[in-house]
């Protein structure tokens, strides 16, 4: 049983379901230790219960009411417990009921030694023996003396969490009177004699095995005085109610005759896996028993320990499926089973969902390298050249003759290392047209791979034009900061890239280059060349640099990816692209307007089966999955 | 302490973002050096994250390998080529023939063929594209993707004048009339949601920063 | 001063005084959000990673926190926050890559920041944000090592992305994790299409964290992206009239 508070009055603890002893709320007995009858004392719905089963009447009327000048007229004001609301419904009988001998008689009242030796110091002294320590219970003389001695009124705050105990709870240790007697069938061996045996009984055996479990409501290691050592109860002693502090005692001393064990309600013991569970319940001596080390029980030994109890695996026997399950009951217990289901499910790892499978990975891969590389090393199949040269191509080559000759060109190049396949081969044509022109050249990059790409491609050209490093061309090399660093470079070139890239010490600055004479701002660059695999790098420079080109031309070559994105600046009424060109065919095209084939007429023809070789895997993929899809709508 | 450290943070946020901000329209000679300083400390202090960056990059794989976690062995090599190469280039420096091999033989070519299994992914992607998504979006995208790549490369029958001249037109039509229309829409609502992020961290609404 | 930088101007003023008065009357009118599956089998992605004690990865792409680069950027930094909001609870926290120095501390910042404001500092581990290589590929190199070590389910492309992004998502796809991707540029969108399992289009990049449950500003940013594109078609459509007709503008 917990040390929950509970309202006076109530017969089952509203935490733990536990049944509490019984307060009494009718007048207090009239002398101590006067026999009460069994029938007296028994609960209405018990006795209508009996009366239902075996048709007896009961012994005795039911108590009266306390006459209304009594003094106590505040009692009848208290909630009644034992009412009709507080039984069974009629005709539902309890399994307890079943195993409780009806009481024989009334309990001498036994006083322990214990008790004898607080009773005197009591009646010595109304202070605490010593400091520090707590009566275990409320001497039950002292309280009908201060009852005798107070005035009729209002009895004291509940809060006091005292219950009204009378003399006989004294004796009884707070349990009520059907307890009592089964408490009483413990102490005597020899059984009842048949005729009290009533006759809803009978049938009901009473095997010792059958009986309920004693469990000790509370175990404390207690001292002479009932007060474990190491708790200081002083500060709460108001909060446990009395017929804790009574049964506290009583539990260290278990050998007591005259103590009643308390017992588990019949629903609890119901529902307790009897033959494994019990070697968890039953306890060791007081000193082998474990210290509670959570919860508000904390330090005390010997209490009920939920851990062992909840995690202790049993074996589910017959008595534990025996269990009267209303409707409301059952639908809770799904309600839970179900959201234990769904908890498990989610807790389950995530499916893939999809199947990915190697196979058509491979099939892909292999597709594509042989349609790409046939070309590339057999030279078959080859494609013919485009027979239309793109219309932008036109005008970019107008715009190229235009630029004066020995004029210094910008070329920025913004692409990865990774898309060298195809921007070297579109950039290829550009630069052999500008070289021709006898254009001077300066790069620059704003990603860290960039200038090495782009003395790649000037060695590489430049070969064929006799261009030289450092005398035709120069590497203004690596700006970094982005498009930040791009708009401080279009205003203030020299501040922004101070020192080049592969430029000869001995040879100064990168700005005192001949290639780069006169140049000091970015409008002094006869034109302004982008080369960018993506549309973002495009759009900055174009953004970013163009306004400060004085109306010098911006050309942008791009992937044919990133065409679309760049066109719009090339076709607006105000265009701020002067030209254009864009993928593979616009290369080849300008090769062959140059008359000088290179990369682009080298990847025409496996750009082309490559190209042919996507197509029809897209294209068979699409009627695959319209085929799975019309399979299972068949199905 | 806790709070006044974040409004001083999200002050000096909200402070050099507005004058940036305001050097794009507004021609204030002050300001104007200001914001030209303060974009110089943005571009030092990018190479410097690239600094930072870099010692992170090393810190995890040193971790890795010294919990001998899974793919250790691959975190040694990167460790083992980011250390040599950084000798190296200490050494010899970033621009003798060395490093410009390593990066021709080594770097540009790995980086090459990932943008080659970047095709062979795109094309799975695309095979697969109609079996776990069939709707019509998927549909038209996949259509618009044949029609353009048939309009763009070389034909195998040879130039026949007739079918290259329409899906090449047909390929002029879907790109630069509906692709870049729908581009520009598509850029329009970006740049929308571009601004409204950068205005909620103007305005102190959104912190992606440390208090 | 032109009249294009008083226009920019303008617009940039309109779009501030409307977000701080939707923001103000957010709490009266809620934003309504539209389902979009992308985030919804995004959190039903992230729950079940957070269930089975599997990483959420959020890549916050290979570009910088300078320029254009840095909407995308500060959009992946807000889903970080979000994101590991979500899996506070998770065996194994968030982690952020990324293909810059300077995202990749913005990134340590934030997580170490959204873990302060969420009251546990201590689940703070500075490796969680990462930078995977200084160049786009070799990002993507190295990416396969990392989402299988780290036991990756769930990957989140938010930030500044090239080509290389859709090689990124296939491999991220080939570890058999959940993909959604968003990114600013256009031809990368195009790709995440083909490879991701949830590819987000145009604005949707800058809408995860509202979808991801944040409040406030950022739902209201959303209202006012949209009264702003509604008010931006009809200044298109005007002008393409008037245009036609011969007026010049």
């Amino acid at each position: 049983m917990c040390q929950t508070e509970n309202e006076i009055g109530a017969e089952f603890c509203r935490l733990c379901h536990a049944r509490l002893p019984e307060t009494p709320i009718g007048p207090p007995p009239e002398s101590e230790g006067e026999a009460v009858s069994d029938a007296g004392q028994m609960p209405d719905w018990l006795s209508r219960l009996r009366q239902e089963v075996s048709g007896e009447t009961p012994s005795s009327p039911p108590p009266e009411k306390p006459a209304a000048d009594d003094g106590l007229e505040w009692l009848g004001e208290m909630p009644q417990v034992v009412g009709e609301e507080e039984g069974p419904p009629p005709g539902e009988v309890p399994e307890w009921v079943g195993e409780t001998q009806p009481p024989s008689g009334a309990q001498e009242g036994e006083v322990p030694e214990w008790l004898a030796r607080i009773r005197a110091k009591a009646k010595g002294s109304d202070a605490p023996e010593a400091e520090g320590t707590v009566e275990p219970f409320q001497e039950p003389e002292a309280d009908e003396a201060m009852a005798e001695e107070s005035p009729p009124g209002p009895p004291p705050p509940v809060s006091e969490g005292a219950p009204v105990i009378g003399e006989e709870q004294s004796d009884s240790l707070g349990l009520p009177e059907w307890l009592m007697g089964a408490q009483a069938q413990e102490q005597a061996p020899e059984k009842p004699s048949e005729p009290e045996r009533p006759a809803w009984l009978e049938g009901v055996t009473s095997d010792e095995s059958q009986e309920l479990p004693r469990v000790p409501a509370l175990v404390i290691e207690s001292d002479e005085s009932g007060v474990p050592a190491d708790i200081d109860l002083s500060d709460i002693s108001s909060a446990i109610p009395d017929w804790m502090a009574e049964d506290a005692p009583a539990e260290s001393k278990p050998d007591r005759p005259d103590l009643a064990p308390a017992t588990l309600p019949a629903w609890l013991e119901a529902m307790r896996p009897v033959d494994t569970f019990r070697s968890v319940v039953e306890f060791d001596s007081t000193e082998e028993q474990a210290v509670e080390a959570a919860g508000p029980l904390a330090g005390l030994r010997g209490v009920l320990l939920a851990e062992p109890v909840v995690a202790m695996p049993r074996a589910p026997t017959g008595e534990t499926t025996r269990l009267d399950v209303n409707e409301k009951q059952f639908a809770q217990a799904e309600l839970l089973h179900r959201l234990v289901e769904q908890e498990k499910q989610e807790a389950r790892p995530r499916p893939a969902e999809r199947r990915r499978p190697g196979v058509l990975r491979w099939v892909v891969g292999a597709s594509l390298l042989v349609a790409v590389g046939l070309p590339a090393i057999l030279g078959f199949p080859s494609f013919d050249l485009p027979a239309f040269a793109p219309v932008d191509l036109a005008s970019l080559v107008g715009l190229v003759e235009t630029i004066p000759a020995e004029s210094t060109a910008l070329l920025v190049f913004d692409y990865e290392p990774g898309m060298t396949g195809e921007m070297e081969a579109v950039t290829g044509p550009l630069v052999s047209h500008l070289m021709e022109r006898g254009i001077v050249m300066a790069t620059l990059s704003t990603r860290p791979g960039g200038p090495a790409l782009a003395e790649r491609l000037m060695a590489r050209v430049g070969a064929t034009h006799n261009y030289i490093r450092g005398e035709d061309f120069v590497h203004l090399g690596y700006l970094p900061g982005g498009p930040a660093a791009v708009e401080l470079f279009a205003t203030a070139p020299q501040e922004a890239v101070p020192s080049g890239y592969l430029q000869d010490p001995e040879a100064g600055s990168v700005w005192e280059s001949p290639v780069l004479t006169g140049v000091q701002a970015l409008s002094d660059f006869a034109v302004l060349v982008v080369i960018t695999s993506g549309s973002d790098d495009a759009r900055v420079w174009i953004e970013q640099a163009q306004p400060h080109l004085g109306g010098n031309p911006l050309v942008a070559v791009v992937s044919a990816g990133a065409e679309p994105l760049v066109r719009p600046y090339y076709e607006s009424t105000a265009p701020k692209v002067a030209g254009m060109l864009s993928g593979l065919t616009s290369a080849t095209a300008y090769e062959q307007r140059l008359g000088r084939p290179s990369l682009a007429h080298a990847r025409w023809s496996s750009y082309g089966l490559g190209l042919l070789a996507v197509e029809v895997l897209i294209v068979l993929g699409a009627l695959g999955g319209l085929t799975s899809l019309a399979l299972r709508l068949r199905r | 302490m806790r709070t006044g450290l974040q409004i001083i943070w999200t002050a000096i946020a909200i402070g050099f973002g507005l004058i940036v901000l305001q050097g794009y329209f507004i021609d204030i000679p002050g300001l104007e050096s200001l914001r030209t300083i303060i974009l110089q400390w943005a571009v030092i202090l990018a190479a410097a994250a690239l600094l930072f960056g870099l010692g992170n990059l090393m810190a995890v794989h040193l971790a890795k390998i010294g919990g001998q976690e899974p793919g250790w062995p691959y975190s040694a090599l990167l460790v083992v080529a980011l250390v040599g190469t950084l000798i190296v280039g200490l050494l010899f420096g970033q621009e003798s023939t060395l490093i410009l091999s390593l990066f021709q033989y080594v770097q540009q070519p790995v980086e090459a063929t990932l943008a080659g299994l970047l095709a062979i992914s795109l094309t799975l992607g695309a095979v697969r594209l109609l079996s776990r998504r069939r709707d019509l979006r998927t549909t038209v995208f996949l259509a618009t993707a044949v029609i353009v790549m048939l309009g763009t490369g070389p034909w195998l029958i040879g130039n026949n004048q007739g079918f290259q001249q329409i899906f090449t037109g047909a390929r002029a039509w879907v790109s630069q009339v509906w692709a870049t229309g729908a581009a520009r829409g598509l850029l329009l609502g970006v740049a929308l949601g571009a601004t409204a992020t950068g205005l909620r961290v103007l305005l102190g609404a959104d912190r992606p920063y440390g208090d | 001063m032109g009249l294009n930088d008083l226009l920019a101007i303008g617009v940039l003023a309109a779009f501030a005084v409307l977000l701080i008065v939707r923001t103000g009357t957010e709490r009266r009118w809620p934003t309504a959000l539209r389902a979009l599956p992308a985030f919804t089998e995004l959190r039903r992605a992230v729950e079940q990673a957070v269930e089975a004690g599997q990483r959420v990865h959020l890549s916050l792409g290979t570009g910088t926190l300078i320029g254009s680069e840095s909407g995308p950027a500060l959009a992946g930094l807000s889903a970080l926050m979000r994101t590991t909001e979500l899996t506070l609870e998770s065996d194994r926290a968030t982690v952020a890559s990324s293909g810059s120095g300077a995202v990749a501390a913005a990134s340590q910042d934030a997580l170490r920041g959204m873990l302060g404001r969420l009251g546990s500092p201590g689940l703070y581990r500075w490796t969680n944000g990462r930078m995977l290589g200084p160049t786009p590929f070799s990002y993507v190199a190295t990416l396969p090592t990392m989402l299988e070590g780290d036991r990756v389910s769930v990957n989140i492309f938010m930030g500044h992305f090239g080509p290389e992004g859709a090689l990124a998502a296939d491999m991220a796809a080939r570890q058999k994790g959940f993909v959604l991707a968003g990114t600013d540029a256009i031809p990368s969108q195009a790709l995440f299409f083909a490879i991701a399992d949830q590819p987000l289009i145009g604005e949707e990049t800058f809408a995860l964290g509202p979808y991801l449950g944040a409040g406030g500003m950022q739902r209201a940013s959303l209202r006012v992206q949209d009264l702003l594109r509604v008010a931006l078609i009809v200044i298109i459509l005007i002008g393409t009239l008037l245009r036609t007709f011969g007026i010049g503008l």
